[in-house]
């Protein structure tokens, strides 16, 4: 299992979003209106991690089944079988979360934003989305009779995620004063040519 | 009456597709999620890049992500692209597709290699044919009064306030090629 290690970052595992809203130095200066998406990316991030411990337990699970004598075999498809089913709703709650945090992205208005807010966001997006697609790749790698128990929801986290990271990537381009003259020139070019072809 | 017509006849569009040519996979995709954005214009992933300092461009461009059916996990291959509405309350809508990239589904790319690829798209665009590049360096100006330069094949940008700077710059620059996703 290449990916074991990867339990020992959990331990350590750190939200830099929710410890500004604790630290107040450093929140007080951030525009209020982004405080509620920072804390909601916190959620998602907090419940990815939760999902990913999950994810490693039913992976260590397994691995101790094939070294199980028979009695120790049927304890551990009992607790395999309990945590896949918790799992299901760790990716369903996931992906309610994700869900919530894209409508009030969406629900946005970008005037509330300065470049610097647009960065700490986009920042916070990124991280939660390095964070779930983890939690994916990990989930894809278990046996097919386990992923088809999560198929539906795990679809839906990961198609929330590339959404969420669209709108991370809008916020890095928003952030970055050349990349969005860029986008900017590009589309009055085509403007212009447009109102010249009308 | 269609809600929204997806026109993908831009010259910068096609320079950026230009790679797919004879790729029918690409293509029939390319159809469907032009359907499914006609028929509903908040589908596929949509998202309205926000562009502070750019007060006629706000609520302009927005953004669809589409990837091959069947493939799965995280690392599957995805699409993207950008659109521009000219006039985003207008019905029907018009949306033009300007920039177009390819990705991991979960990968994501650095903001210079956002630079080059909006600067390779437009430079390209401007060349006899969709892949000849003309231009080696794209020229901005940005919302506080500078101008920036940014190398189509290798997206290192440089800002400068006189063009006579940026002359020297790109004359000295030793581009290292394509930077890869």
């Amino acid at each position: 299992m290449a990916d074991m290690p990867r339990i020992q970052h959990l331990h350590d595992f750190h939200c830099p979003a929710r410890a500004e809203f604790t630290d107040g130095r450093q929140g007080n200066h951030m525009a209020t209106a982004v405080l509620p998406i920072r804390e909601l990316s916190a959620d998602v991030q907090v419940q990815a991690a939760d999902a990913q411990r999950g994810v490693l337990c039913v992976v260590e699970s397994k691995r101790r089944e094939r070294d199980a004598l028979f009695v120790s075999v049927l304890v551990s498809m009992f607790v395999i079988f309990l945590k896949v089913r918790e799992l299901d709703r760790s990716f369903g709650k996931l992906a309610e979360t994700q869900q919530k945090l894209i409508g009030m992205l969406e629900a946005f208005s970008s005037k509330q934003l300065e470049a610097p807010d647009f960065a700490k966001v986009g920042d916070d997006l990124s991280r939660i989305v390095a964070d779930t697609s983890a939690v994916i790749n990990d989930a894809y790698e278990m046996p097919d009779s386990i992923v088809r128990k999560w198929a539906t929801r795990l679809e839906l986290v990961q198609e929330h995620n590339s959404h969420i990271e669209s709108i991370s990537e809008s916020f890095r381009i928003a952030a970055d004063e050349t990349c969005v003259a860029l986008l900017a020139d590009m589309a009055q070019t085509i403007m212009s040519s447009e109102s010249i072809r009308a | 009456m269609a809600q929204c017509t997806l026109d993908l006849d831009h010259p910068f569009f096609q320079s950026a597709i230009a790679v797919f040519e004879n790729d029918l996979e690409f293509h029939e995709g390319l159809r469907i999620v032009k359907d499914k954005i006609e028929a509903e214009h908040k589908s596929c992933n949509h998202v309205v890049q926000p562009m502070p300092g750019h007060t006629d461009c706000q609520n302009k461009i927005w953004k669809y992500d589409w990837a091959p059916a069947g493939a799965r996990s995280s690392t599957r291959k995805s699409w993207r692209m950008v659109v521009v509405v000219p006039e985003p309350d207008a019905r029907p809508l018009r949306l033009i597709a300007a920039a177009f990239y390819s990705k991991n589904q979960a990968s994501q790319l650095t903001t210079k290699q956002l630079l080059q690829i909006f600067a390779g798209i437009m430079a390209g665009a401007k060349g006899e044919t969709p892949d000849q590049i003309i231009e080696r360096f794209k020229r901005v100006t940005r919302a506080d009064g500078q101008t920036a330069s940014i190398c189509v094949d290798c997206g290192e940008t440089w800002i400068a306030e006189t063009m006579e700077i940026l002359d020297c710059i790109e004359a000295q620059h030793a581009c290292p090629g394509p930077i890869t996703a």
